[in-house]
């Protein structure tokens, strides 16, 4: 487990990172990016909507990778870092799901429609819901830590239909604009901005995950000093 | 903090009900709005961190005193 001093310092790295990149960020978003042809300014949307999703992913993904180490380790701190990157991921989520509709009402004329893309990515939303809420319901620390690394294992299969859910069903969600073969692509300027507030998300994201490990390690040491009061 | 955010909520709703859909002023409305809907969730999630940090440095403080008071 990180020292406290250890998470402070990288949380106060990130933050003073963080926040000029956002700054940049809205800069880019609101003032430098030419507006799309289509859809007009309501596009710009995509510049906080795609990279919420990707670090969606990656929080989720970092809650798989750790979720494994726990089952391979049973070192009850990759349990927490598991835990904090899926409530981080569920926040991410949440984001997608909220600015998705608010841009689908003026471009599709629906806030909401059931195909794959969307009704995924909601799935995803409820499976960590589920996996938050089995960790709060589950009384032995070290058998519910065991059930929620299964669970978030088992979970992590919607990522992956989430991201090729365009892909293999026809959607009104629109096809994918990176990596998407042929006819796929963007504006030089645009993938800029786009790959700007990816890295801006990314540090955003690092430094939540880290604020919230500083409170789990609290946690812990709490924990500890309640049995030692409990023996003394 | 909940009648704030709420407050927000509500003004959010009330951006997206302004002006017909067609219009370019609308959609500037939709694009503040999930905007702010997404720095509301972030700041929202930061003061939940914030306070979950107080309460857990309050109680550590407490069992760190009764230990103390325990030793004597």
């Amino acid at each position: 487990m990180p020292s406290e001093k250890k998470l402070e310092r990288w949380t106060n790295i990130f933050v003073y990172a963080t926040t000029p990149l956002m700054l940049v960020n809205l800069y880019n978003i609101f003032i430098f990016v030419p507006t799309e042809a289509s859809m007009g300014i309501i596009q710009r949307i995509f510049y906080f909507h795609v990279p919420s999703a990707f670090i969606a992913f990656l929080a989720f993904g970092v809650t798989f990778v750790y979720s494994i180490r726990f089952l391979a380790k049973r070192n009850m701190w990759h349990d927490r870092v598991a835990y904090c990157s899926a409530e981080v991921g569920v926040l991410f989520t949440t984001s997608v799901l909220v600015t998705g509709p608010i841009w689908a009402r003026p471009v599709w004329n629906v806030w909401w429609t059931w195909d794959a893309r969307l009704t995924s990515t909601l799935i995803l939303w409820f499976i960590y819901i589920g996996y938050m809420m089995l960790r709060s319901y589950t009384g032995d620390e070290q058998r519910g830590a065991r059930f929620a690394a299964v669970f978030a294992i088992v979970g992590f299969v919607d990522v992956p239909i989430v991201y090729l859910a365009n892909r293999l069903w026809r959607t009104l969600h629109p096809q994918p604009v990176m990596f998407g073969g042929s006819g796929s692509g963007l504006n030089p300027t645009m993938r800029y901005v786009l790959i700007f507030s990816l890295v801006t998300f990314l540090g955003l994201y690092v430094f939540l995950l880290l604020y919230r490990l500083r409170i789990e390690r609290a946690r812990l040491e709490l924990n500890e000093l309640k049995r030692e009061l409990a023996y003394s | 903090m909940e009648f704030l955010a709420g407050i927000f909520i509500w003004l959010i709703a009330a951006i997206l009900q302004t002006a017909p859909v067609t219009s370019p002023t609308q959609n500037l409305n939709f694009l503040f709005a999930a905007y702010a809907a997404v720095w509301l969730l972030i700041i929202a999630y930061l003061f939940s961190l914030s306070r979950r940090q107080k309460k857990l440095g309050q109680e550590i403080e407490a069992v760190k005193q009764m230990q103390n008071e325990a030793k004597k």
